[in-house]
């Protein structure tokens, strides 16, 4: 009865938020099948491991932390460019799981069970992340970069380009969505070393915060449903994790979110 | 209430678990040793452990090579491919590698390995005539000059002149994938300049 009685008092329902647009999972995913034809086609000479963006160079700061562990030695122009996509990081958050990473479409596709992040996931992904530099100094190899969704479709591409073969790509995929399945927890969420290490950079990513309209908003799930990180919006308060897919203001009923361009407690 | 089987094991549980075990099959023959062979490394690469170590598998020297000479392995390191394209030693590789894995060279010492001729597969070494094939004699007359004709008419390489370029193994007529072993087909591979020993 609260509900009902809730929604007498609340505002008609919105037509459109501030956002609102439907085709918000088409763009993402033009976005990101243009990014790979662009570097299979070495219109962009790089990968998302490193990329040349005029006299930029932007690199994975995994990657670079993975390589300084496992060789024991620093390159200078490598660190610039882990700097400038901690930058990135800070500016749009963890868009790059979302906008970019072609795991997104693969893995974590639908509304997953437990969704809830659990209590100590902060702690968790300091572990996932600390386990793979340390994996990397032990073994003298980034092991990681084996694995890496994003690098081995970047590597696919760039062979496909070049005459070489995508089987290990599809291999790589194939384990990887066996482990998920294996496990029943959702890699991009859970598992990703990548995601973990961006979800705890992109705490103090201030820009384009998603926010409920507090007077329009009648607390319930279909934002927990509809996002792969399992963020509900009436009840989290830290949303370090939202990887601004924009998948909550497509399922919103009511229209009642917004993205805040900048959000200063 | 309708009683529920109490089986200890299942169809989910099953799964999953296969699921499982199939996924770390699989991980395992993707991360397998290594073959007897090591892969050739591309010109400029220091030794194969430091190489692995330093290497970030980000494709930059296999999208900047103009000779498609540059290929992945199964774990994503680059390794010289003379089945797509041989190696000009023009240096864009070492160009673009943002890493230390790859440092410049000088291309008139600089060696990748040895070509090694397969006398049962090579066209040359098996018919009688004096001027068979030869396409790889060609081909490396403009090269490097290392691979001459006998009195017979078969083909040998100088391991001295030769410096693995691979184009003589592009160019090579026989098949590339014969017993389905995509290395083994051509008559002339490239061996790595330490399994040879010089």
């Amino acid at each position: 009865m609260t509900t009902r009685i809730i929604s007498a008092t609340k505002p008609k329902r919105r037509k459109k938020s501030k956002f609102q647009l439907k085709l918000w999972p088409t763009v993402r995913f033009v976005f990101t099948i243009g990014f790979f034809i662009l570097i299979g086609t070495d219109i962009w000479n790089g990968s998302t491991c490193v990329v040349d963006i005029g006299p930029v160079q932007i690199a994975c700061p995994l990657g670079v932390a993975q390589l300084i562990a496992a060789s024991r030695k620093i390159i200078p122009a490598l660190l610039v460019g882990a700097l400038v996509s901690l930058g990135l990081i800070f500016f749009f958050g963890r868009a790059f799981c979302s906008w970019i990473c072609p795991g997104r479409w693969i893995f974590n596709r639908g509304p997953v069970k437990n969704s809830k992040p659990w209590k100590y996931r902060a702690w968790v992904q300091r572990v996932i992340v600390g386990g793979v530099v340390g994996a990397a100094f032990v073994c003298h190899n980034p092991i990681f970069c084996t694995i890496c969704p994003a690098g081995v479709v970047c590597r696919g591409a760039i062979a496909a380009g070049n005459g070489g073969s995508v089987l290990p790509t599809i291999g790589w995929y194939t384990m990887l969505v066996g482990a998920e399945w294996a496990t029943g927890r959702s890699w991009c969420r859970d598992m990703c070393p990548l995601g973990a290490a961006f979800s705890r950079i992109s705490r103090w990513n201030p820009f384009l915060k998603i926010r409920r309209a507090e007077d329009t908003c009648i607390p319930c799930v279909a934002c927990q449903r509809a996002c792969p990180e399992g963020l509900n919006l009436s009840k989290d308060h830290d949303f370090s994790t939202c990887t601004k897919c924009l998948e909550c203001i497509v399922a919103c009923p009511r229209g009642a979110v917004d993205v805040e361009l900048l959000q200063i407690n | 209430m309708k009683k529920q089987p109490d089986s200890k094991f299942s169809r989910r549980e099953f799964l999953r678990i296969a699921g499982g075990a199939s996924s770390v099959g699989l991980l395992y023959w993707l991360l397998r040793p290594a073959q007897a062979s090591a892969a050739l490394l591309p010109p400029g690469a220091q030794d194969s452990t430091i190489f692995k170590a330093i290497c970030i598998r980000c494709g930059k020297c296999v999208a900047a090579c103009e000779q498609k000479a540059i290929n992945f392995d199964e774990a994503g390191f680059p390794f010289m491919d003379a089945l797509q394209g041989w190696c000009d030693f023009s240096g864009d590789c070492t160009k673009a590698c943002p890493t230390a894995a790859l440092l410049p060279f000088n291309p008139d010492i600089a060696k990748i390995g040895t070509a090694v001729i397969d006398t049962d597969r090579c066209i040359a070494w098996n018919l009688t005539c004096q001027l068979c094939c030869g396409l790889c004699i060609r081909v490396c007359d403009e090269l490097q000059q290392a691979i001459y004709r006998d009195e017979d008419g078969n083909p040998h390489i100088d391991p001295v002149r030769c410096n693995g370029c691979g184009a003589c193994v592009t160019i090579c007529p026989r098949s590339a994938y014969a017993d389905g072993n995509p290395q083994r087909g051509k008559a002339v591979s490239i061996q790595s300049v330490n399994s040879v020993g010089l």
